[in-house]
């Protein structure tokens, strides 16, 4: 999780972070599809919807706040479901200021907008190669491909509404998990690193059931707390 | 609600995720992280990967389905194993979508 001080190409290190985002990008726009048709069945206008996919930058907690408003939640309230439910980007945040020590605090503070689960699991992993170059560099990379097809994504399922052939959709957000499986698999070195991932996976289905939003935020926290404490 | 109001929770919304999400950045640059909180946030980390797989091979944003559940387990398997044999990430990763979509199709 140490940022590597040593020399490096940042230029190749971004586009190192360019071309590992890659075969994420086509879930990332089904994902976003999916917020399109259902933001367009929720009576949200297509500006609106483009307009929670820039600020918000989150598919799951933009979903959250539809299903809010539509069981008739308040503007209020759908903003304060919004926010809970990303409360995971402070974790990440958190861990990915330890990578980009050496980074001004004022680009990170213009990046930090672009910190998601795509661009924090891949920049994550790569900080744990022998030589993970500059991480900041990786994480830009990441987060400028990521760009397109979520904006993309947002406008073809808001005009396509549901259109899209279901095998297709349904392959489609495959490429994601699938993907971050192949990372952990390819990274994976046993023990307490073996025990958070069995942890994360089995705990978090049944606590997003319990508490919806909650659940991924808090499978990783008692995880992680737990085997913290072990640690010693 | 109408389009203000929607565009009003995209601003609100929006800028408290901003807020949580800029917040780790603008810590000093030497304050330094304990040995202990460094590995809290490893294993919550990992974990938070396992559980971003598990929730996106349950339920992705749609009600729970054990037929498509077990479809995508059972492409999930297919990419590690073929991942163990051949150590390719992307032969790995295209054959277990097409093969999950190839089912998908076949079984409505």
């Amino acid at each position: 999780m140490e940022a590597d001080t040593g020399p490096h190409d940042s230029g190749a290190d971004f586009r190192s972070g360019a071309r590992a985002c890659l075969p994420a990008l086509p879930t990332l726009f089904f994902i976003f599809a999916g917020f399109g048709v259902a933001a367009r069945e929720g009576g949200v206008p297509a500006e609106a919807a483009l307009l929670m996919t820039a600020l918000v930058y989150a598919a799951p907690a933009q979903y959250a706040m539809l299903d809010a408003a539509g069981a008739g939640a308040s503007a209020l309230s759908a903003v304060m479901v919004g926010v809970t439910a990303n409360l995971r980007f402070f974790v990440m945040s958190l861990t990915l200021r330890g990578m980009f020590r050496h980074a001004p605090r004022r680009a990170t503070a213009r990046w930090a907008h672009f910190v998601a689960a795509t661009p924090f699991l891949l920049t994550f992993f790569r900080s744990r190669r022998e030589k993970p170059g500059d991480l900041f560099a990786f994480y830009r990379g990441v987060s400028v491909v990521m760009i397109p097809p979520i904006f993309l994504g947002t406008v073809a399922g808001w005009w396509a509404g549901g259109g899209l052939p279901p095998a297709l959709a349904f392959g489609g957000t495959l490429f994601m998990p699938v993907y971050f499986s192949l990372l952990i698999a390819s990274d994976f070195k046993g023990g307490r690193e073996a025990a958070a991932v069995i942890a994360g996976f089995l705990l978090t289905p049944p606590l997003e059931t319990l508490a919806p939003g909650w659940g991924l935020l808090g499978a990783g926290l008692v995880t992680g707390g737990a085997l913290a404490v072990r640690e010693r | 609600m109408s389009g203000a109001q929607w565009a009003a929770v995209a601003v609100g919304a929006g800028l408290g995720t901003y807020l949580l999400r800029i917040t780790p950045f603008l810590l000093g640059p030497g304050v330094e992280m304990p040995r202990r909180i460094r590995d809290f946030l490893v294993y919550t980390s990992l974990a938070i990967a396992a559980g971003i797989v598990a929730k996106a091979l349950t339920a992705p944003g749609e009600a729970f389905s054990i037929a498509d559940t077990a479809i995508r387990l059972a492409a999930l398997g297919m990419a590690l194993g073929l991942f163990a044999w051949r150590r390719n990430i992307l032969l790995s990763l295209m054959t277990a979508v097409v093969m999950a979509a190839a089912i998908k199709a076949a079984i409505g």
